[in-house]
């Protein structure tokens, strides 16, 4: 093993925390449905558990592929002391297309982990060339579940209410900034995004509905379109469809797999909430593509209230449409699967933090001075732009690579009366052109736990070198880690 | 599958009991609050960088250089804290240092490693470097 691998051993005691129920079933479904003299490819190893029972239970001659040394050499271990060290030939990691194919490969078989619907790219990265080398036959999962509900849930809350109310008072008195309404009305906007946090309670209303996706049909060719046809039992509203993966063998029988089954699950939230009576049924299509889930749309066979967020029922209409994750803002019509993952209760910790915030707002008093251009790197919830405009700055430009969070400081920037001096973009700031004029100040919060992690250093000396004036002020203008030995536990 | 499971639990045991008798090797790094309920600082507080943000260039940013711990407290060692002091103007600072005013940021942990025995006066050593995240490997 290297040095790069020693995290692993941490993520095989979680494997084995998961240790579940497909391992049985496919070793079952092989013996029932493969010839045990041919062999078998078995893509993403993991730990070399069902490498090691296809070859010592099944008796199948399995190519095992696992790019990861550390538990490759883990699974070679195994395979030894099982003594079937001679039926488990582990593939490279990469560059298969120059090895030499073996003609009888009957099958691949993919560990659960691998799949995910929502990142087909990065799966298909993956696996292609695995696929490829086992001449694209793929044997289990056979197909994948895709079973469907709408329902309604209820906003998650990040702050009791007394807590609240005291950081609400503690940012009136020292920005002048109304917290509440501006994170009420941030995240009336950005509630899809919140699906990441831990979920809110949510009742299903309609039953489940489940369609097979055949998995090598789709492998070659990603694009298209299933239907499913619901129902619901009693009138109500709904603002959200559930949507689960699940494994089938090729029986259509379902794996059981909680290790999988843990994190394929979505809640899709509609733009409108849907008030409808009993016996309107609907349909739903879920649009399929090389990317993966590309968009959903949902349509009524009569007229259903579309309710806007805020409250009022605002008109009548027949559908509803929308994407795994909402559109971007700024128009981009997909949330590229690369974005990063939007966290409120982060960005709250950090505003709860007010070591943090006193000594911002105490360094750009002193540091900013009147008529200066200031350059926020790693904007967030725009406080501290805020904070150097209200200490004298007379422009601010405010980075961020979060477009979500970005729209939470256009808010705050509005609402506080300083729009017209401010101008927010979204993404990473080395990706910036160095054009228009250059900043005199340079205020960035972009430390981590880590001390060093965030790319600080990176990020701060791109920024002021390029970005900023020779000589700008920065803030902080130093950085200093330490390190202490400690009896821990 | 219970025989599975105990066959897996012991040599995931077997694994980790090689890997970490082997020589310097580097250390697993997460992140973890200090609690002075738990946790106990063994050595002197030792600074491992220093960067002046408003004249560091893109190349002064890596480091990797051998520090000396002088251990103050007798007790088990078996983990290293890290954490930042920025100083954001002159008396205006901000920090993750356990032993200052709690923040939302919580510290740099380096553990995994076999503990070790020490006492006030012995020196135990360490190399610190920094390329994509910061590391460690005991000396």
């Amino acid at each position: 093993m290297t040095d790069d691998d020693v995290p692993l051993l941490d993520s095989a005691q979680e494997v084995l925390r998961f240790l579940d129920g497909y391992f049985p079933h496919y070793l079952a479904a092989a013996s029932a449905h493969l010839h045990p003299g041919r062999p078998v490819v078995v893509a993403g190893g993991g730990l070399g558990l069902l490498s090691l029972l296809l070859a010592r239970d099944g008796g199948f001659t399995v190519y095992a592929w696992e790019p990861r040394p550390a538990w490759q050499a883990l699974a070679r271990t195994w395979a030894a002391e099982n003594g079937v060290q001679e039926r488990i030939v582990f593939l490279p990691a990469q560059d298969l297309e120059s090895l030499h194919r073996d003609p009888d490969v009957q099958a691949a078989i993919l560990e659960p982990p691998l799949i995910s619907l929502l990142d087909v790219t990065a799966w298909w990265r993956e696996t292609r060339s695995i696929l490829e080398w086992s001449h694209g036959r793929v044997f289990l999962p056979a197909a994948l579940n895709i079973r469907v509900a709408i329902g309604n849930g209820r906003r998650p809350r990040f702050l009791d209410e007394e807590h609240l109310r005291a950081l609400v008072a503690h940012y009136q008195e020292t920005l002048g900034v109304d917290l509440r309404t501006v994170l009420n009305e941030a995240t009336a906007q950005l509630h899809p995004r919140l699906l990441n946090d831990p979920p809110p309670a949510a009742e299903v209303w309609s039953e489940w509905h489940s369609q097979p996706l055949d998995l090598a049909a789709w492998l070659a060719e990603p694009r298209r379109t299933i239907h499913f046809a619901l129902d619901t039992p009693t009138d109500g509203t709904v603002d959200r469809m559930f949507l689960t993966l699940g494994l089938a063998d090729t029986t259509g029988t379902p794996i059981e797999s909680s290790l999988f089954e843990a994190h394929q699950r979505l809640e899709l939230v509609f733009p409108s909430a849907v008030r409808w009576q009993r016996g309107n049924p609907l349909r739903v299509d879920l649009e399929l593509g090389a990317f993966g889930f590309e968009r959903y749309s949902i349509e009524w066979e009569k007229p259903v209230l579309l309710e806007e967020r805020r409250g009022a029922l605002s008109q009548t209409g027949k559908s509803v449409r929308g994407w795994p994750s909402a559109p971007l803002p700024g128009g981009l019509e997909h949330w590229p699967a690369s974005a990063p993952r939007f966290h409120l209760a982060d960005h709250l910790a950090m505003l709860d933090d007010r070591p943090r915030i006193a000594a911002y707002q105490r360094a750009l008093q002193e540091r900013v001075r009147s008529g200066q251009r200031v350059f926020d790197l790693g904007a967030g919830t725009g406080l501290l732009g805020l904070s150097a405009l209200r200490a004298g700055a007379a422009h601010l430009t405010s980075i961020d690579r979060d477009g979500y969070v970005l729209e939470i400081a256009r808010h705050v920037l509005k609402s506080s009366g300083v729009g017209d001096r401010v101008e927010l973009r979204s993404g990473l700031s080395h990706t910036l052109a160095a054009e228009g004029e250059r900043a005199d100040l340079l205020v960035s919060e972009i430390l981590g736990d880590k001390a060093l992690n965030e790319g600080v250093l990176e990020y701060m000396v791109d920024a002021r070198q390029r970005l900023c004036q020779p000589g700008a002020t920065v803030i902080p203008h130093r950085l200093e880690v330490f390190i202490a030995a400690c009896q821990s536990g | 599958m219970q025989g599975i499971r105990e066959h897996l639990e012991r040599n995931l045991q077997i694994a980790t009991a090689t890997y970490t008798s082997a020589g310097p090797r580097l250390l697993t790094g997460s992140v973890a609050r200090f609690d002075p309920e738990h946790d106990v600082v063994l050595s002197e507080a030792v600074r491992i960088a220093q960067f002046d943000l408003e004249r560091l260039t893109l190349d002064e940013i890596h480091f990797s250089r051998d520090l000396v711990f002088p251990i103050v407290r007798p007790g088990n060692l078996n983990a290293f804290f890290v954490w930042f002091v920025a100083i954001l103007a002159d008396e205006v600072r901000l920090t993750n240092s356990p032993f200052e005013p709690r923040t939302h940021w919580r510290q740099l942990r380096l553990h995994d490693f076999p503990p070790r025995e020490v006492r006030p006066g012995d020196d135990v050593r360490a190399r610190i470097s920094y390329r994509e995240e910061l590391t460690a490997r005991l000396l």
